[in-house]
This record gives C-alpha cells, sequence and structure tokens, in this order.
C-alpha cells in the first residue's frame, strides 16, 4: 500500500495487498520471437535513460539469462527467512545498449566499404549483449536442447526489494498486488536492484532513480491485459487475478497445479508462473529413442525446484489422454483457442 | 569547537584554497562505520553490510562573518567518484548535521520530537541538498540553493575540500532550518560517504555525537 511522504510505514503495511494478480508462461510454446519484449519497450523504455533496461526479456535457457548470470547474484532469501546479500548487474550485464554508426555507413556514401558496427553505451566494442546466446543452449549431440525463459517482475507477494529499501520507497498496491516504485521516496541507492534475486529493478543512471516493471497498471486499471501479455502471438501467456476461479491463472496454478515459479528457493513467493517445458524424447548412444526427456529433469530442477517432477508427470498423463483419443480439460486449457479466454476480466481493447 | 568571527565577504570563504582559511583552527574528528545492525527493520539487505565506511577521519575548519556561517571540510580519498558511468557505481559525499533540540540522537538522525537538519553535498551534483530529519528513515531532501545554502568543493592530492554556507539565521524559518548566533553553543556531527567503496544512503562513516560549537562574537 502506498504510504504518503513524510511517514514511516512498516514492510508489513508496504507489502499488504487484497487481491494478487499473476502471469502464467507456457514455455512449450514460447517461440522466443521477442514480441512481448518490443511490445514493453516502446511503452515504456524507448528511452534514451533507459535502453539498457529489458523489464521483459526472453533469453535462452539454459544459459546465463538476463540480466546476465542473475542467478549468481544473490539477493532474496536464505532458507530460514535470512536476506541474502547481492551484487548489482552492471550496464553489460544489463545487456548494454548499443548504438551502430548509421550516419557513416548510410548516409555518408561509405556503405560499399563499412559496415555498420555497434559501440558500447561504456563505449568500445560489445562484450555481451541482450540475447548473445540465443538458441545456443545446451547438451550435447544427439541430445542438444534449449527453451526460451521469458521473464519479467514477478510482483512477489513477499518482494525482496521492498524489504530492502531503506526509503521505504517500494510498496504493493492494495488493489491487486502490483509491485511500485515511489519515485518521489526513491534516491536511487539500489539496496532493491542488489536485493532483488531476479534483477529484475532497473538503474536509471541519468535520473538516479529506480525503475522496473509497473505491470502496465494504467492498462489494468482499465480493464486491459498487460502489453506483454496481450501482445504474445504464441498463445503462451494468461493474466488475470489468483483468487478468481474463472480465470485461466487461477486453473493452471492452483487447479491443475501445472504452473509453478522460477526459482521458488528464493523465498520471494513470486507470481508469475511457468508451466515448464516438455521436450523430445533423448536417443541414446545407439540412436535408439529412450525414455528419457531431451531437457534433463536436473535442468528443470534447477529452474523450478522439485516441485517440477508432479507438474511433468501431470502434463504427460494429461497429454497422454488426448493422443489416446480421449478429452482432457487441461490440454484444451493449453491449448487455448480463444485470447479472451486467456485473460479473466482484463479482455478491454487498448485504444 | 570555537568558531571564530574573521572580518571577510560572505564569497571569500567559498574557495577552499583561501588564505583566510589558516586563521580558523583545524578540528579532526574520528569517523567509524554507522552501526547498520540499528536499520535491520528499515532494510535487512542493507543491514547485512559490513565494508561500508571506511573513511577514518574528517578535517573540520568553521568560521562566521557576522552575517554567515561557513563550513570547510576536507578528508582523504584516493579514487574521485563525481560521476555514475556503470550501474554499479556510486557518488563521494559529505554531510554535516545540526540539532534542533538538546535531545536529538546524531546516530538515529533524531526522532519525532527531536529533528536535526543537515547539509549534504554530492560530488556529481552543483547544487547541496538541505535536508531534514526525524529519526532513521525519515530524511527529506530538500533543494538547497532554494534555502539559502551554497557550496563548493575541490579534489585534490586523493582529498576532497568542500565548504558550506548559509546566513546565520535562516530566513525561511517555515521550512524547519536550524539557526546559529554568537555565543550560543550548538552542535555538529559528520558524515562521509566513498562512492568508490559503494557507500550510499545509511551505508557511510559518521562521528556519531555532537562536537560542541560555539561561535565567537
Amino acid at each position: 500500500m502506498k504510504m504518503p511522504v513524510g511517514t514511516v510505514p512498516s514492510k508489513q503495511q508496504l507489502m499488504q495487498s487484497d487481491r494478487q494478480v499473476a502471469t502464467v508462461i507456457d514455455l512449450n510454446k514460447c517461440m522466443g520471437c521477442q514480441a512481448c519484449v518490443v511490445a514493453c519497450k516502446n511503452l515504456w523504455t524507448e528511452r534514451e535513460d533507459a535502453h539498457h533496461m529489458r523489464w521483459m526479456s526472453v533469453a535462452t535457457a539454459p544459459g546465463p539469462l538476463y540480466p546476465r548470470d542473475f542467478e549468481k547474484k544473490g539477493g532474496g532469501y536464505d532458507a530460514t527467512g535470512n536476506a541474502r546479500p547481492g551484487e548489482l548487474p552492471t550496464m553489460v550485464d544489463s545487456g548494454d545498449a548499443f548504438t551502430f554508426n548509421h550516419q557513416e555507413v548510410l548516409y555518408e556514401g561509405n556503405a560499399q566499404d563499412k559496415k555498420l558496427e555497434p559501440t558500447s553505451a561504456l563505449g568500445g566494442a560489445p562484450e555481451w549483449g541482450y540475447n548473445w546466446e540465443e538458441d545456443q543452449g545446451a547438451g550435447v549431440w544427439p541430445n542438444p536442447y534449449y527453451f526460451y525463459m521469458p521473464r519479467k517482475c514477478n510482483h512477489c507477494s513477499h518482494p525482496a526489494c521492498i524489504d530492502a529499501c531503506s526509503r521505504n520507497a517500494i510498496y504493493k498496491r492494495k488493489e491487486d498486488g502490483i509491485v511500485l516504485i515511489d519515485l518521489d521516496r526513491c534516491e536511487g541507492h539500489r539496496h532493491c536492484v542488489a536485493a532483488c534475486p531476479y534483477k529484475m529493478v532497473f538503474f536509471n543512471p541519468v535520473k538516479q532513480k529506480s525503475e522496473k516493471c509497473i505491470e502496465c497498471f494504467p492498462r489494468i486499471d482499465k480493464k486491459i491485459a498487460s502489453a506483454c501479455n496481450r501482445q504474445c502471438p504464441g498463445r503462451t501467456r494468461a493474466f488475470g487475478f489468483l483468487d478468481d476461479e474463472n480465470s485461466l491463472v487461477h486453473k493452471l496454478v492452483e487447479k491443475y497445479k501445472v504452473a509453478i515459479p522460477l526459482h521458488p528457493e528464493y523465498g520471494t513467493t513470486p507470481n508469475v508462473y511457468y508451466v515448464p517445458p516438455m521436450s523430445p524424447q533423448a536417443f541414446d548412444s545407439d540412436n535408439n529413442l529412450t525414455d528419457e526427456m531431451r531437457i534433463p529433469d536436473s535442468v528443470l530442477e534447477g529452474y523450478f525446484g522439485k516441485e517440477v517432477h508432479k507438474v511433468m508427470d501431470t502434463l504427460l498423463a494429461e497429454r497422454q489422454k488426448k493422443k489416446d483419443g480421449g478429452s482432457s480439460e487441461l490440454m484444451d486449457l493449453l491449448i487455448s483457442r480463444k485470447w479472451q479466454d486467456r485473460y479473466a476480466e482484463f479482455t478491454n481493447h487498448p485504444v | 569547537m570555537k568558531v571564530p568571527y574573521i572580518k571577510q565577504s560572505d564569497n571569500s570563504f567559498m574557495d577552499p584554497e583561501a588564505q583566510l582559511w589558516g586563521s580558523a583552527a583545524v578540528e579532526r574528528f574520528n569517523l567509524s562505520q554507522t552501526p547498520i545492525k540499528m536499520v535491520q527493520h528499515l532494510s535487512p539487505f542493507m543491514a547485512e553490510s559490513t565494508e561500508h565506511g571506511q573513511v577514518g577521519e574528517i578535517e573540520c575548519r568553521i568560521a562566521h562573518n557576522g552575517s554567515r556561517l561557513s563550513v570547510f571540510v576536507s578528508w582523504q580519498d584516493e579514487t574521485k567518484n563525481n560521476e555514475i558511468k556503470d550501474l554499479d557505481q556510486f557518488i563521494d559525499g559529505v554531510a554535516v548535521m545540526f540539532p534542533f533540540t538538546d535531545h536529538a540522537n546524531p546516530i538515529t538522525m533524531g526522532d519525532e520530537q527531536n529533528p536535526v537538519n543537515a547539509w549534504m553535498w554530492r560530488a556529481d551534483k552543483e547544487a547541496p541538498y538541505d535536508v531534514i530529519a526525524y529519526g532513521f528513515g525519515t530524511s527529506q531532501r530538500r533543494p538547497g540553493k532554494e534555502l539559502g545554502l551554497s557550496v563548493n568543493s575541490i579534489y585534490k592530492n586523493g582529498r576532497w575540500f568542500v565548504v558550506f554556507q548559509r546566513a546565520l539565521r535562516s530566513n525561511l524559518l517555515s521550512h524547519k532550518q536550524v539557526g546559529f548566533a554568537p555565543n550560543k553553543i550548538s552542535g555538529i556531527s559528520f558524515a562521509v560517504w566513498d562512492g568508490g567503496n559503494n557507500d550510499r544512503s545509511a551505508q557511510k562513516s559518521f562521528s556519531g555525537q555532537w562536537e560542541p560549537l560555539e561561535l565567537e562574537a
């Protein structure tokens, strides 16, 4: 809940919300097209001081993901609930913000002998960038594999960013649990950036304030789904109130329990849920199909915790029903033929 | 600490290298890490910090010319951090703090009944901040220039030299600013942020007590 400047609210007050919106992303259908990323960028971070920020990102897993190596940068809570100190991502970790020599190549008659070259926001040739390891993945022949990992702020139920902010500038909206930064209170100390284990808070070095995904709350207020969710051409997304029993998010998270959070061990109770990726059967050394899946169980467990095994069992069993000519409500929900079915009450059109 | 009356123009105090500063006695104060565990409730993450506040000493000279008070501080800092070039960088800074009442605690930055007023300089900003605080987590930065506060700084030979100046009596009483008067005892406390050491917010070095301040007539 937002508190007036000059008051010293408790963390409990700031974290309190009556309801919670959630996003579900089906990783079996994400094709890495980046439409969600572009939708978000065009709306919120297409600014000179925010080019390095991707409030919405899609990276190839396994890999360093985005921001680079966020899983190694600490933050969140340990198993006993104590704060785990975190590190700050750099400009390069944040995907950099390249500029190109368009003028030189395209407008000064050099098109035959010069080529377009990116320059890092820090100067010089890029060292790393957004989507740097696209489609590399892991595994060796004959069992290479990868999948896409779309990420945005998890609007956690126990957000480390709120806990970390010494200015009490971050709060959850009472009506829907969206986590927002009050820029009047923020002084850019970046305790939130370090504390978020998902590294989904970004520092604006020009304004010297921290910024993050706002779940398109001006759209939410008009019952329009957030842009990343609505823009997805792959039908991967569901959005709505977690306690709305008619919503697809409720059915996938609470009823069928096939959508689970990324790195639940970070202890922040995230509200972005993933349907984990199934994969083809793996080959053995003689090129015979085995009962193992191409994406090793250990890899899925590393991302989604032990719960993922139960989810895979459910998904495979329900899929088998369909294969056997039967019916499966869950498979039909995951196919999601009509877009209106995915966004619960948030089906108004953006004007 | 005695604050001498030096009959010079307001502007002449603003130069840290001005000769007149030779006639004000130098006092050196020990600085230490802020006891950051005390703000566990404000940020359990910040409270885990162990490396902050490595600046051990601050030098101070203070003088007045009958109308304005000038506070000249200097401290050693091998790295000049006056620009955020990358997202993990922080800025050097200093603040001097004054109590409104005899009961204000310099460690907590006052409390609801006993506020404090501070003058804060950051190496990346031309204008200082005038800060008011009523205890941990309540500090509010106000534009110092609008509140009659001036600052000047130079970085030389691995040291920062910063001069603050403000009228002895603020004409902006509604803004809650401390006042000073000859023969009246007040207090001053210090804080330093070393950007190169990731110091920011409560992660800083501080003197942690009021040094008595006595303006000579």
